[in-house]
């Protein structure tokens, strides 16, 4: 009987190494995958922050612009209205 | 063999003890490994639903990078944008016409034409042509401008550019306007004072003009009238007299008269009116005559060389 139980132990000791085997494989490969993504999370912040900056200097160049030329686009929505005007009139 | 038996049952309880130790250990183990396996799937998880946010975000800030970026090169190509929108509005504005002409349109459009300008009133006529949104056509001289100042001291030499800036046709209208004084003293001297205009036009503006009027019409030309018209053409001129006016260029004494006689002077689909900026009956009547051809149905342009109205 003890022979039995102790073969059966050994059995579930050898049956628990295998599993340990596996599931350190599979936390290693989650491990792994957790790593890369924390890089491409890393690489994507510094594309968003450079995108942002990128687009604050965007957004500044244009209200200069928009201040510097406001009598020219005065002057083209003038033409754009006077040219719907006609547009409308025509048959 | 009896006394084996004794040992072999102390080896079974001591492998059974070790390998239960050894089992429980691996249990442990086990557990602990899938507690971590959990909770380095719940941080990819989050990792991925924050690099998935982040990527939203950073599309939606390049789209509006790219927009912004459109809108520069749009405020960059503005002149560009504005040359070639005036294109536009007068290939429509001659489909418009000929329309018109041939009766299948009851549109109507006026030209305001201001003559013999800039003049200390110029700046003045521009304040109300922008605040009625209204393009109009002024047909220039350049004889004494560089003496010549408005009301707020400002140079009618320097007017010329304002016009442009402001969207209106510049004409040519000669350099000296000097009907009685050689002007019209042979076709020579006439086309002299086109080219003197044009230059000074060219020099102040940058534009260059194809659209003049005789000075007191093209009949004060007389018998010259036919050849300055020949030498126009060669030199790619078209030109134009008015349809209608309120009279400021001769003597008119109230805004009532000069009302009155505008509206007589309206009756055709395509009317060119003709109107002086130095005239102050004209400047102070001119919001109402706007009104007046606004409320009569008349588009409100600028001349083009293309326009019907230009005789070629």
């Amino acid at each position: 009987m003890k022979k039995v139980v102790c073969y059966l132990l050994l059995v579930l000791v050898m049956s628990g190494i295998c599993i340990t085997f596996i599931n350190n494989y599979n936390y290693n490969i989650y491990k792994k995958k957790c790593d890369n993504l924390k890089k491409e999370l890393i690489e994507e912040k510094k594309h968003s922050k450079k995108i942002n900056t990128e687009e604050k200097s965007t957004q500044e160049q244009l209200n200069n612009l928009k201040i510097e030329k406001k009598d020219r686009i005065g002057v083209l929505e003038e033409w754009q209205k006077i040219n719907q005007e006609i547009i409308n009139s025509l048959s | 063999m009896a006394k084996d038996k004794p040992r072999n049952n102390k080896f079974f309880v001591i492998s059974i003890i070790t390998l239960s130790v050894l089992l429980v250990s691996i249990v442990v183990l086990n557990i602990m490994i899938i507690n971590k396996t959990n909770d380095i799937e719940l941080e990819i998880e989050k990792y991925r639903k924050e690099e998935e946010n982040l990527k939203k975000t950073v599309k939606f800030i390049s789209n509006s990078n790219d927009v912004g970026k459109k809108e520069i090169d749009d405020l960059n190509n503005i002149e560009e944008r504005i040359t070639q929108t005036r294109k536009d509005i007068f290939v429509n504005a001659k489909k418009l016409e000929d329309q018109i002409l041939s009766g299948i349109s009851s549109k109507k459009i006026a030209y305001i034409t201001f003559d013999d300008g800039p003049y200390y009133l110029t700046n003045n006529v521009l304040d109300v042509l922008r605040n009625y949104g209204v393009k109009a056509t002024f047909f220039t001289i350049g004889l004494d401008k560089d003496v010549c100042f408005d009301n707020r001291g400002a140079s009618c030499a320097g007017m010329y550019k304002r016009i442009v800036d402001e969207g209106h046709t510049i004409a040519n209208h000669t350099y000296s306007h000097l009907i009685k004084r050689g002007l019209y003293a042979s076709v020579d001297s006439f086309i002299y004072n086109i080219d003197r205009q044009e230059n000074l036009i060219k020099e102040r503006t940058g534009v260059i003009t194809n659209i003049t009027r005789f000075p007191g019409g093209s009949g004060t030309a007389g018998s010259l009238r036919n050849g300055i018209i020949e030498r126009l053409k060669q030199k790619g001129y078209g030109w134009v007299d008015w349809t209608a006016l309120d009279g400021d260029g001769g003597a008119l004494s109230t805004q009532a008269q000069a009302m009155s006689n505008f509206v007589n002077s309206i009756n055709s689909n395509i009317e060119v009116v003709l109107l002086h900026d130095y005239n102050y009956i004209t400047y102070y009547q001119l919001p109402e005559m706007i009104k007046y051809l606004k409320n009569q149905g008349y588009i409100l342009l600028p001349l083009f060389y293309e326009s019907n109205m230009i005789n070629k």
